[in-house]
């Protein structure tokens, strides 16, 4: 089937079409639900990102020039409004620090009704034991598919630093499912 | 194994396996992350209203638009108009005067003089006032040091003549009893010789 590209539908939308802004939301909404959700692990949370993202999107759609893929543009803006929930939710915590083990949030999001295996929701528990920057690049490596200089570029950091928090990331969620599967 | 056949270049942690970045136990959790990755993207976007989401972001967009450019232009409209009509807003004690055009200017420059001459007067009587004043301060304030003036005088003087007086009955007393002593001598003197001429009366008898 004939499928029209992310910049004809941006052009139609900017135009006023809201079919093409809702095949092009229908296109991106679910990478970035669950985006959302393993950045906020709740499921509410993620639907009112998710809706903040795409506001965001089309506030700014027209400084989109068409340069460099419309996905990476999108969740750039994505990154932005992430960090804005997290100082919104969070003030007093920082970026590069681990949450509290406050596992009420994971119970509350019914991990179990999310996904049906174990291995799934193990790896869901273990992102959210991630200090932000670090699940931030997990998800746009491993879920997302970025290259390390396509992340630091939308982050704008180095890609070493991309890197280095990836590197540290998996070490500490090898530690952490390893200690669940023993457990 | 997925990237097995990468000896050199690990596409997945984008390294190379004989870097200090590489390891096997990273590889193998990227590799279990890479495997769940369909997985962990199976869930369903619950239901939401795309068309609300729209409507909200025009609306805001809308309203984030309009307001500042119309405010700008209220404010211009408004500049624009005070110069070209030459409004003259001035303050004074009666209150603020609004006028248009240089025909209709608040304050002629004949009441300005006025206004400036009632000053002047205003200004002239205060310090008259204040002048009449400071001189009856200045003429009490001499009165009442000439009045400290002559008490001291007369108290000094007075002083003075108690002493004199003191010292001439002194001298007086003195020369009293000089006289005194010398007109004793004398007596004595006098007896003695008359105590001699008798003794030697009764000596030439015998």
């Amino acid at each position: 089937m004939f499928e029209r590209s992310d910049n004809t539908l941006i052009k139609h939308a900017l135009k006023g079409k809201s079919r093409a802004w809702n095949t092009l939301v229908k296109r991106y909404e679910k990478p970035i639900y669950h985006y959302a959700l393993r950045m906020v692990s709740h499921q509410d949370d993620a639907l009112d990102l998710m809706q903040d993202i795409f506001i965001a999107v089309y506030r700014n759609l027209a400084s989109f020039r068409g340069e460099s893929p419309f996905k990476g543009w999108l969740f750039k803006i994505a990154h932005y409004r992430c960090i804005e929930y997290y100082r919104r939710k969070k003030p007093t915590l920082s970026l590069d620090e681990s949450p509290a083990l406050d596992n009420r949030a994971v119970d509350d999001c019914h991990v179990e009704a999310l996904f049906d295996d174990f291995k799934s929701q193990r790896l869901f528990v273990a992102m959210q034991q991630l200090p932000v920057n670090q699940k931030l690049v997990v998800e746009m490596k491993f879920f997302q598919q970025f290259t390390f200089d396509e992340i630091a570029s939308q982050l704008g950091i180095s890609t070493n630093t991309v890197k280095s928090r990836v590197y540290s990331a998996l070490d500490k969620l090898k530690l952490t499912l390893e200690v669940d599967y023993e457990t | 194994m997925k990237h097995s056949d990468h000896e050199v270049n690990n596409p997945l942690l984008e390294c190379r396996h004989d870097s200090d970045d590489y390891s096997q136990a990273r590889q193998q959790t990227a590799e279990q992350l890479d495997g769940m990755r369909s997985e962990m993207n199976t869930l369903e976007v619950p239901h939401w209203d795309k068309g609300k989401v729209l409507g909200q972001a025009k609306s805001n967009a809308t309203r984030e638009f309009s307001f500042l450019p119309w405010l700008s232009m209220s404010f211009s409209i408004v500049a624009i108009c005070m110069v070209v009509l030459n409004v003259n807003i001035q303050s004074s004690e009666q209150g603020i005067t609004i006028a248009l055009g240089d025909n209709n200017k608040a304050i002629s420059p004949v009441a300005v003089e006025a206004i400036v001459e009632e000053r002047l007067k205003q200004y002239q009587s205060d310090n008259e006032l204040k002048l009449a004043q400071f001189v009856m301060q200045m003429q009490e304030q001499q009165n009442q040091s000439n009045l400290k003036l002559a008490t001291y005088l007369l108290d000094s003087a007075r002083t003075e003549r108690q002493q004199d007086i003191s010292d001439v009955f002194l001298h007086f007393n003195d020369q009293l009893a000089e006289q005194q002593s010398r007109q004793n001598i004398q007596l004595q003197q006098l007896e003695q010789a008359v105590k001699f001429q008798k003794a030697s009366l009764i000596n030439t008898r015998l």
